[in-house]
């Protein structure tokens, strides 16, 4: 209610503001008190006839109100008005799916998407997916598909490939429960990935150069491709990184969620894990990519039921596939705790190479600071002089830097009624505010580099730290 | 395996604060799950900060299942943790009431009883829980360290004889394992053990403790303090009290006696007396000073640790430095010096490395104050070093400093200047 409040305040100043008019029907609605948030919007359509937004706040209104078809009837007039305006197709795609059209839904889920990708809303998705709603085959989200002028990836690189054999063959039959989909080649490659010089060439090293050369490793007997385990503290681009490495070995990206797999029922994970891998061989060349590989790879040592056992069982078993069936298949796993993974997964053959992300660098930091401003109002910013005010920051910790100098921005523009930019000087104080979160993972690994180091998995922490043994 | 299944899995790893956020997903959708609240209060249990939270989780978790051992179980460890033995008693009698033939119940009393420093008790409920389930080793290793406390030495050998050869692959068997071996002396099994316990789980602090007191314990000096400790550790925390007044008592009668007799004598015991008492403030500090010289060792010291060692031996060292230059030359400032920063190392000793926030300021005030007095006396009387006596500021401000670091040997016994508020 004391946002309702200040935004009233706000208005008295200002009482055509339109934008404050839609924050207030907003909170309004937020509070459910729909008459107030119906006025409020009808106010902003009397200064702004065409406005967008309110329109399809009142078509969200309406649909509350259980008159479904008059919202879906104007939300079509916004649509068709306003063919680019992603909350309108995200409304229409949460609409069709009540209508049970989960077709519909999907292509209007995509649309919101192709035009915004912040809209993306995986729990929305699963629901179009349960409701029959599969990827259009015309591609609408508008995927590009890769060049493949370059072969130099070796087994990683598939000059047949292309978007529309990939799409012909669906893999997501009716039956199937792996909801997951492959992006067609990443759009991240390492020149879009600022700073983190010294985890690139790493990747090179232990990543790239063995598939461009794949003949000279084999001639030494040694295997390209497998499984590589990227680890260090939470937020830092471990994602990001193995989105770009996909983009340099120019392979498909499969990004693996605890949740596609993990099933309450016994048998149903091992089956979802064996349908991915069995989609990333299908697919090959592709790049598999397990996020919190911990829990799917846990020391069994940790786990009292059995159930947990049989997935990692099962997990073993699919990486130890015939040498033939993963080849093409490049398994990253990426993890906060490497130290929680059974020690089978290390062994030659699964995640035999451990490549350790360390919080992003002053460099890319800086980039960060770059891609954060972008599309705020920021005044003077310096991402230099702020990536120097930020050691030891993860992403994450830039980002809640941002957020709490964008939220006292926004209170102040609010009570005035008017645009207040956020300033260098603002983000600096944000700055000592939050607290590095990379701290307490260092303190953790630091405990496991020094204790639990007998095969030395851990030495490039060691070495990070400036700890000599 | 669903999101409370992630939660267990995260919670055996000891990841409890992503547990705990598994958990409370969960709690989203079954608010009324007692099962998931007495998760949760055992993930808050072991996190710092958050024991009265887990107090309040296993409450819920109770309320909406009165009748379950097992939470009363938990609620009697919360309890103890806090510091509130007799509830924690009272709610192990319950919950060995509810469920008197399971063994986490009966440990639960076992546990509770050492809250409240009676290990007999302790021990034989600890023996009760192994009569109902031979291979606790919770039950197994609070025996082990009731035997040790209570200095049943031939038991005890026995005890973790069988806890090593039954979990050969548990942290906790090794720290109790390693503390049998430091209080038979043997400190180098004792590091062997501790560093095998740090190896299966590194982020256990009891192990890592463990491992610096077997480091101390290399030399004798250590050696003897924690013989002291020991044997101080059969007692309850009254009894500890009553004994250290005791001995003050019997010191002065002693020194009164020796004064009429022979005032020599008197002297020596006067400083026998105040060497024991240094020694038993400083042992710490200088074990952990010993240890900085190691370049290996001092990675296992907190940085307080560190802060510690270093106050308390180059106190002592620039005490030693101090005194002896004064008394082979004569010089007054120096000997002040020296005076002055042997005396800072008793506050020092209880600042660096103290639990709590009360004591930090108490302990840390008296040793700024005791290193502002020690510099700007020995600058004063340098200056005027031509006059034979001291000034009266420096015998007025140097005799309170002085008065006030003796003093804390005395707060230091207050255990809410010694240990963290539980919250």
């Amino acid at each position: 209610m004391a946002d309702i409040e200040s935004l009233k305040q706000a208005l008295a100043v200002s009482p055509d503001n339109v934008p404050l008019l839609l924050l207030l029907g907003d909170a309004y609605m937020e509070n459910f008190h729909l008459d107030e948030a119906r006025e409020a919007y009808q106010q902003a359509l009397s200064v702004e006839p065409r406005n967008p937004a309110a329109k399809t706040q009142i078509a969200q209104l309406l649909e509350l109100e259980g008159r479904s078809s008059e919202a879906i009837l104007r939300l079509e007039q916004v649509c068709g008005e306003f063919p680019n305006f992603a909350p309108a197709w995200l409304l229409r795609a949460k609409l069709a799916l009540t209508e049970n059209s989960g077709k519909e839904a999907r292509e209007y889920y995509e649309r919101a998407v192709g035009i915004d990708p912040s809209t993306a809303n995986d729990e929305l998705l699963k629901r179009i997916r349960q409701a029959g709603g599969r990827r259009a085959p015309d591609g609408s989200r508008g995927a590009t598909p890769q060049a493949n002028s370059d072969n130099s990836a070796g087994a990683f690189y598939d000059p047949e490939f292309d978007e529309e054999d990939f799409d012909d063959d669906d893999p997501f039959d009716e039956d199937s429960d792996v909801e997951i989909e492959f992006e067609q080649g990443s759009d991240v490659n390492f020149e879009k990935v600022g700073g983190m010089e010294s985890v690139k060439e790493d990747i090179r090293m232990k990543i790239l150069y063995p598939l461009e050369n794949k003949d000279l490793f084999e001639a030494y007997g040694k295997k390209a491709g497998g499984g590589v385990l990227l680890y260090g503290p939470p937020g830092c681009g471990k994602t990001l990184i193995s989105r770009a490495t996909a983009g340099e070995i120019k392979a498909k990206f499969l990004s693996v969620g605890l949740h596609q797999i993990l099933d309450m029922w016994i048998g149903k994970s091992e089956e979802k894990l064996h349908e991915i891998f069995e989609l990333a061989r299908k697919h090959a060349p592709t790049v598999l990519f397990f996020d919190e590989v911990d829990a799917l790879a846990a020391d069994r040592k940790d786990m009292r039921t059995s159930a947990g056992r049989t997935l990692i069982n099962q997990f073993l078993a699919e990486l130890d596939s015939e040498a033939s069936k993963n080849d093409g298949v490049l398994v990253l796993g990426a993890t906060n705790a490497p130290w929680h993974l059974d020690s089978a997964f290390l062994r030659p053959g699964r995640f035999d190479r451990m490549i350790f992300v360390p919080p992003p660098d002053e460099p890319a930091r800086a980039e960060i600071v770059r891609i954060m401003a972008d599309g705020k109002p920021v005044s003077g910013l310096d991402p230099k002089a702020l990536s120097r005010k930020t050691k030891d920051f993860s992403g994450a910790d830039i980002k809640a830097m941002f957020d709490q100098s964008v939220e006292a921005a926004l209170a102040q523009a609010m009570k005035s009624g008017k645009i207040v930019p956020v300033t260098q000087k603002d983000l600096v104080q944000s700055s000592k505010k939050v607290k590095p979160s990379t701290k307490k993972w260092f303190e953790s690994a630091r405990n496991y580099a020094l204790y639990a180091n007998q095969s030395g998995f851990y030495d490039e922490i060691l070495e990070y730290l400036g700890i000599q043994k | 395996m669903s999101e409370l299944a992630h939660g267990i899995l995260l919670q055996d790893q000891g990841r409890l604060e992503e547990a705990e956020a598994c958990f409370m997903g969960v709690l989203a959708r079954e608010p009324e799950n007692d099962y998931v609240h007495s998760r949760i209060a055992l993930c808050r249990l072991s996190q710092e900060g958050k024991k009265k939270l887990a107090l309040q989780s296993i409450d819920t978790a109770i309320q909406l299942k009165a009748d379950n051992g097992y939470y009363h179980a938990i609620r009697s460890f919360i309890l103890s943790d806090l510091n509130r033995g007799k509830d924690s008693l009272a709610a192990a009698e319950k919950a060995v009431s509810l469920d008197p033939e399971d063994a986490f119940t009966l440990t639960s009393k076992a546990a509770a009883y050492c809250s409240v420093d009676r290990w007999a008790e302790a021990e034989k409920w600890c023996r009760e829980a192994l009569a109902v389930d031979p291979d606790n080793s919770m039950a197994a290793n609070i025996l082990t360290n009731v035997l040790r406390l209570q200095g049943k030495s031939a038991e005890n050998d026995i005890a973790v004889e069988k806890l090593l050869a039954a979990n050969p692959e548990d942290s906790y068997s090794h720290i109790n394992a390693g503390w049998s071996a430091l209080q038979k002396r043997d400190f180098r099994k004792a590091e062997s053990h501790f560093r095998e316990a740090l190896r299966l789980d590194p982020e256990s602090d009891a192990a890592r403790e463990g491992l610096l007191e077997s480091f101390r314990a290399r030399s004798w000096f250590y050696r003897v303090y924690l013989s002291y400790c020991f044997f101080m550790q059969k007692f309850t925390g009254g009894r500890q009290f009553l004994f250290i007044i005791g001995g003050y008592v019997a010191y002065r009668f002693l020194r009164g006696v020796l004064e009429k007799i022979n005032p020599l004598l008197a002297l020596g015991v006067g400083l026998l007396w105040l060497g024991l008492v240094l020694w038993v403030w400083l042992a710490p500090g200088i074990g952990n000073f010993l240890i900085l010289l190691d370049r290996s060792a001092r990675l296992a010291l907190r940085p307080s640790e560190k802060r510690q060692g270093i106050a308390v031996g180059g106190g002592l060292l620039l005490g030693i430095l101090g005194i002896g230059t004064g008394i082979a030359t004569g010089y007054a400032p120096a000997m002040l010096v020296g005076i002055g920063a042997m005396a800072s190392t008793i506050p020092a000793s209880l600042t660096f490395d103290n639990d709590s926030r009360a004591g930090r300021w108490v302990f840390g005030s008296i040793t700024g104050l005791a290193y502002v007095a020690t510099l700007s006396l020995g600058i004063l009387e340098a200056v005027r070093h031509s006059e034979e006596e001291l000034s009266e500021i420096t015998v007025g401000f140097g005799g309170v400093v002085l008065l006030s670091t003796f003093l804390c040997t005395w707060l230091g016994n207050i255990r809410s200047l010694r240990q963290a508020t539980v919250e």
